[in-house]
């Protein structure tokens, strides 16, 4: 079969191929190609498809990697990281506030359509807990701040379950900043201490005999805490975490 | 299945976080010997923080004057001394004066001691507290 002459060929796939699309390629599509394949960013990335337009190929689709190549990609990926965590720190941020409103609970049950009530209205009264929900599973081990915190539950007679509630009711690994010498703890501290008291007096109950679900409604005060020295500085760790992370993002000319 | 990834960096805050856990066992035992800790249900004269804030520090707030003795302070730097790169915070809030008095403490660190106490506000009595090996700074030096 005689070939085709290259003009042709190049003016049929232009021809066939719509101007877009490079939409439907993905840009890192050179991952997955041999070894010392070239690599095409965008609207470039189309060439992997036109081998005929190898001459063309810009200098930077060399076979070897380009250290600048791979600086630039660590730069997105380390951009990317720090993107992500100051969005998860917001979206913890958020839902602190959220769950600071009144009694909300985006979980909560709603009225199904016939039920004989007004249909999507929320059921099972605000406020409830979802039973058996425990909030964050998340464990001591990764650190952070303990709603409930540790150095004052650490010495309370407290059931092992119990307590296991306090330990696993916290944010999570926290790079909110140095320590300084705040007596933000100290007043924290206190105010969950009132708390706690105040529940053991209305709930009627021990230390030695709270259950772990009575734990928890503890903890869930403690976060809708509208007391300010509570729910000023659980947002104030949140908004250290979310700058911690703005701040790792690379600018433009790092 | 998703499968976490764990990098460098996830590696060195475990470690970090299992030192702070000894540091602050360690400074448990000792503040003990001295007075009650904080708990839920009872104020005390002191609590060491639980939380790792992904910082070398292990943080004590005292609400007692007399735990600012400096044969505690320095068995607190003979502590940290065994922690290279770590730092005791040890904040000053006595219950009654967390807003009339400004934010004060020690910086116990295995090579000094930087001293932000303000004692024109303290008893005359702890108004003469002087560290061997204290730095007297501000908080904007920490």
């Amino acid at each position: 079969m005689a070939p085709f002459h290259p003009a042709w060929a190049e003016h049929q796939r232009k021809r066939w191929m719509r101007p877009d699309a490079h939409l439907w390629i993905r840009p890192d599509a050179y991952r997955f190609m041999a070894p010392g394949a070239p690599r095409y960013l965008g609207n470039d990335a189309v060439r992997y498809f036109w081998p005929d337009s190898k001459n063309n190929q810009p200098a930077e689709a060399d076979d070897s990697i380009d250290p600048r190549d791979l600086a630039a990609e660590r730069e997105a990926l380390v951009r990317l990281r720090s993107e992500l965590a100051a969005l998860k720190a917001e979206l913890k941020f958020h839902r602190l506030l959220r769950e600071g409103k009144a009694g909300f609970r985006q979980d909560q049950p709603r009225w199904p359509k016939e039920s004989g009530e007004i249909s999507g209205r929320w059921s099972g009264g605000a406020g409830t807990a979802p039973a058996g929900a425990d909030p964050k599973p998340s464990g001591p081990a990764g650190g952070g701040h303990h709603f409930v915190p540790r150095e004052i539950f650490d010495n309370e007679p407290l059931r092992p379950e119990t307590r296991r509630v306090f330990e696993q009711n916290v944010t999570g690994p926290l790079n909110a900043g140095p320590h300084r010498n705040s007596k933000e703890h100290g007043t924290y501290n206190d105010a969950v201490s009132e708390h706690y008291s105040r529940f053991l007096r209305e709930n009627g109950i021990r230390p030695e005999d709270m259950t772990p679900d009575q734990a928890r409604r503890l903890v869930e005060e403690v976060k809708r805490s509208s007391d300010p020295r509570v729910r000023g500085f659980n947002m104030r760790i949140y908004m250290r975490e979310i700058l911690y992370w703005l701040r790792r993002v690379p600018r433009g000319n790092e | 299945m998703r499968t976490k990834v764990v990098t460098d960096e996830d590696r060195l805050h475990a470690e970090r976080l299992e030192t702070f856990e000894r540091l602050r066992n360690h400074v448990n035992r000792l503040m003990e010997q001295f007075g009650r800790p904080d708990s839920l249900s009872r104020h005390g004269d002191y609590s060491v923080v639980g939380d790792y804030w992904g910082y070398p520090q292990v943080k004590v707030t005292i609400h007692d004057l007399a735990l600012l003795h400096p044969r505690i302070v320095k068995r607190l730097q003979e502590i940290v001394a065994d922690f290279p790169g770590w730092e005791i915070v040890y904040t000053v809030a006595v219950r009654g004066h967390y807003y009339d008095w400004p934010d004060m403490g020690l910086y116990v660190r295995s090579h000094e001691i930087l001293d932000t106490l303000q004692r024109q506000y303290f008893p005359k009595e702890f108004q003469d507290l002087e560290y061997e090996g204290g730095r007297r700074g501000t908080e904007a030096e920490a």
